[in-house]
């Protein structure tokens, strides 16, 4: 790579820039790859950037694939209902009953438009803030994690369908699946001795077999491209700019809470989109539930990256990989003297900035050609099949076989909900954030529910009061309606 | 013609022993402890072996605890001479069944790193009298600390006025780091490297004290000394401090039986024995260790913690596994205990059947 420093400094930051963006943008593109395995793969180049000068080119270009990616993770789940990540599985919601109504690049541009318009709004805010972050991390901080899941839980069953109960047991059945595995004491729970459900079920192999398998059983041919779609797209995302502000402000605020990966700020943020639209339906391919969660898909990676470099507490796992490698070239995120050079914080935002910018911009040219593989209806679902197939072998070499089970045993799961009118978006939500809602209550359990002082939560954390309150409300109301409705 | 042929033959036969791609198994995923480890020291290891013509690629198996990719390459690799395997401490093997026919003593260890953790606490606190909050979590070595703190805290009863309280779900370490600057939890354990990140402003600032180190096995009497980069607040001397006396008793024994493997068997390599590349490798390892330039990045990095080769490493680790799994140096009541000792924190520990047989 030390060809590169024959050129001036502008062409050696466009050429690491657009290679950063084409290869993040490549791998969110494929289904279940997500900007984690993107960061993973960087290893293998690392070394390319072992000159002078060539590791602050590394922190641009591992900068600038990580937004590519987060923005192009959208296409798998809108185009063929896989979820790059844990977060992109809540565009999916909306996103793909759009694709099967003909309106895939439709909901692409919305989803890229608000994701990169909240991307640069909230990396310029997150390098204003970096003096207060300690303030928001008071104030959002372990319970209002525990009860945003609880509001996520509630909101989903409430308004995402009618039948609030059967949502509420699709919930249940999502936490009791996502609870599968090993717990933080070792203790098994649900393996029944099989090897395979030590670490848990991979959130592809549920949400493939959720979503995916049952619309190959029953297909709907998805109708022909219509319109002028890619303008449209960006047209009702700037007519609900304040949906996707919202996200941007939920992802950003979840974002710089460590641990608080796996989408959780993706969800919330389709939770509260759902909140503000209680007489809509959702999950059927309404454009607010796509512009509400992409909104917080970029600034959510900004907020993450608050913590990383202030303290070297990285936001979420990405990060902590991110971190390995930019230690690799010499960088040592999270020690304070590292605030304090220049060159590392100027390629570190510019490779942000310019990145969401420049891959937005680019992704959204080309949603439409990218969106037209899900017109070849021939080939659609046994192709959507080979995917699945492939990147279960290629990802989880280990359980290929027992992967394939536990997709076809989702599959027919989700058929059955799906018939039987129990919400899958519903059981999606609590799978995934299962981990997280224990650890939260585990955490509020040792730290808050002690002694004299367990009443004082509900004073000493306000937001935690409010979102609690909300919670028994939403419900109260989404049981009210259905018996209602029975009526 | 026939000569020809030959030095064709010798030259592929040659190729085939000489240029050879290593695969280096970390037991993990591409993140945490181990892997920083791995990818720091394979960087510069694979400098000498591709000065020979030679290549070594990382390859990630995570899950079980480490213990899927130890089966993993027992399973699948442990005949091929070109693979190697970290180790992650062990403790679970200590601590967990379904190791199948796996057994420590059937490997050869071609070096590796010794290595040490640091307790911090709130400088407002005095645990045992006050309310000390500290995480905990099953299967990784969190309790090992835990029970350092415990003794220091309660003294030789183990009876604290105020108990420490230990606090589940925080499996994720950046959580728990913030949860301690953010003063959610007033103890917590880290290594090295966080050492001089996370808590550096704060021991600055006079918030956060390095409470004590846990000390590092040496290499040549297997005895606990002080923490070459903390000499200072080391844990036997801050214990003599407080209660006049060294620890000891059964739980003292049990837990510098756990330490002495952490410290030397958390960032070990390992391969089959009888490897035919095993002189390759240990030379090449050898040649870091003697890099002055790889050695000073992999301080910086790594710490400032004694490196073990070779034969030296094999005796090492000989000594320390003769605490499990040799008949001679297994001690059926201190195990017992050790498991109980575990126990007690709500740890789902078995006893390893096949250490007792």
């Amino acid at each position: 790579m030390e060809w590169i420093l024959q050129y001036p400094i502008e062409i050696q930051w466009g050429i690491v820039l657009l290679g950063g963006i084409i290869y993040g943008g490549v791998v969110g593109l494929i289904p279940t790859a997500g900007p984690s395995k993107a960061v993973i793969l960087l290893f293998a180049v690392v070394n390319y950037f072992d000159f002078p000068t060539g590791n602050y080119l590394f922190v641009l270009f591992s900068i600038s694939t990580v937004v590519s990616c987060s923005i192009g993770d959208s296409f798998a789940g809108i185009l063929l209902g896989i979820p790059g990540a844990g977060g992109a599985a809540a565009s999916m919601m909306d996103g793909y009953p759009l694709t099967k109504q003909g309106k895939a690049s439709y909901a692409l541009s919305a989803g890229l438009f608000t994701s990169t318009v909240q991307g640069l709004l909230f990396g310029m805010l997150g390098i204003m803030i970096i003096p207060y972050y300690k303030v928001i991390s008071h104030w959002v901080s372990v319970p209002e994690i525990f009860a945003m899941c609880l509001l996520s839980f509630a909101l989903i069953s409430s308004i995402t369908n009618k039948y609030t109960l059967r949502s509420l047991l699709a919930v249940v059945l999502g936490l009791t699946i996502g609870s599968i595995g090993v717990d933080s004491m070792e203790f098994e729970r649900l393996t029944f001795g099989i090897d395979y459900l030590y670490d848990g079920i991979p959130v592809v192999v549920v949400a493939a077999g959720l979503f995916a398998l049952p619309e190959m059983v029953s297909p709907k041919i998805i109708k022909p491209y219509i319109g002028k779609q890619t303008m449209e797209g960006i047209r009702v995302a700037l007519k609900y700019k304040w949906l996707g502000l919202q996200g941007g402000l939920i992802g950003f605020l979840t974002g710089i809470l460590p641990g608080t990966g796996g989408g959780i700020g993706d969800w919330a943020s389709y939770s509260a989109t759902i909140a503000r639209n209680p007489d809509e339906e959702f999950g059927n391919g309404n454009i607010k539930g796509v512009i509400g969660t992409e909104g917080a898909n970029n600034s959510g990676k900004m907020g993450a990256l608050l913590p990383t470099i202030m303290f070297g507490i990285p936001g979420n796992k990405m990060y902590a990989i991110m971190m390995a490698l930019w230690l690799y070239v010499g960088f040592e995120v999270g020690d304070p003297n590292i605030l304090d050079d220049d060159s590392f914080i100027h390629h570190l935002v510019g490779g942000y900035m310019l990145g969401t910018l420049f891959a937005g911009v680019f992704m959204i040219i080309f949603a439409k050609k990218l969106s037209s593989v899900v017109h070849i209806r021939h080939w659609q679902y046994p192709m959507t099949a080979l995917v699945i197939w492939g990147v279960l072998s290629s990802q989880y070499y280990i359980d290929v076989p027992q992967n394939l089970i536990a997709l076809a045993l989702f599959g027919i799961l989700g058929w059955f909900m799906k018939r039987w009118y129990f919400s899958r978006p519903a059981l999606l939500l609590a799978f995934i954030l299962c981990d997280r809602f224990e650890k939260s209550w585990l955490q509020m359990e040792g730290i808050y529910f002690y002694g004299m002082d367990k009443y004082t939560i509900w004073i000493d954390r306000p937001l935690f009061t409010i979102l609690m309150i909300s919670v028994f409300v939403i419900l109260f109301y989404g049981i009210k309606a259905e018996k209602h409705a029975i009526r | 013609m026939k000569k020809l042929l030959l030095m064709v033959v010798l030259l592929i036969g040659s190729t085939s022993i000489w240029a050879e791609t290593f695969v280096y198994i970390v037991p993990s995923g591409v993140d945490g402890g181990n892997a920083k480890w791995a990818q720091q020291f394979v960087a510069q290891w694979n400098k000498k072996l591709q000065s020979q013509g030679h290549d070594m690629v990382l390859r990630y198996i995570p899950g079980k605890k480490g213990k899927k990719g130890f089966l993993e390459w027992h399973k699948k690799y442990k005949d091929k001479d070109t693979v190697v395997v970290q180790s992650n401490g062990f403790i679970n093997y200590l601590t967990t069944n379904g190791w199948n026919d796996f057994s420590p003593l059937d490997i050869a260890t071609i070096g590796g790193q010794i290595q040490g953790t640091f307790v911090f606490k709130k400088t407002d606190i005095t645990p045992g009298t006050d309310d000390a909050i500290m995480h905990i979590d099953g299967g990784a070595e969190v309790i090992l600390d835990a029970m350092a703190v415990k003794m220091l805290a309660c003294g030789p009863s183990l009876e604290c006025t105020v108990p420490i309280r230990f606090v589940k779900g925080f499996k994720d370490s950046g959580e728990r780091r913030k949860a301690f600057i953010d003063g959610m939890i007033n103890i917590s354990r880290d290594g090295f490297s966080h050492k001089n990140k996370t808590y550096k402003q704060e021991i600055k600032d006079g918030i956060t004290e390095i409470w004590f180190s846990q000390g590092i096995v040496d290499t040549e009497t297997n005895k606990i000394i002080p923490d070459p980069n903390h000499t200072e607040s080391w844990f036997i001397d801050a214990y003599v401090a407080k209660w006049g006396e060294k620890p000891k008793g059964l739980y003292f024994e049990g837990y510098k039986q756990v330490l002495k493997m952490r410290s030397a068997l958390g960032k070990t390599v390992f391969t089959k024995k009888d490897n035919i590349h095993y002189d390759l490798l240990v030379s090449t390892f050898n040649e870091v260790l003697a890099d002055e330039d790889a050695m000073k990045k992999l301080t910086k990095k790594l710490g400032n913690y004694p490196w073990h080769t070779g034969e030296t490493s094999q005796k090492l680790v000989d000594k320390i596994w003769k605490f499990c799994c040799t008949i001679d140096g297994y001690d059926e009541h201190l195990y017992q205990k050790l498991v109980n000792f575990r126990r007690e924190f709500g740890e789902n520990t078995e006893m390893n059947e096949a250490i007792l047989r």
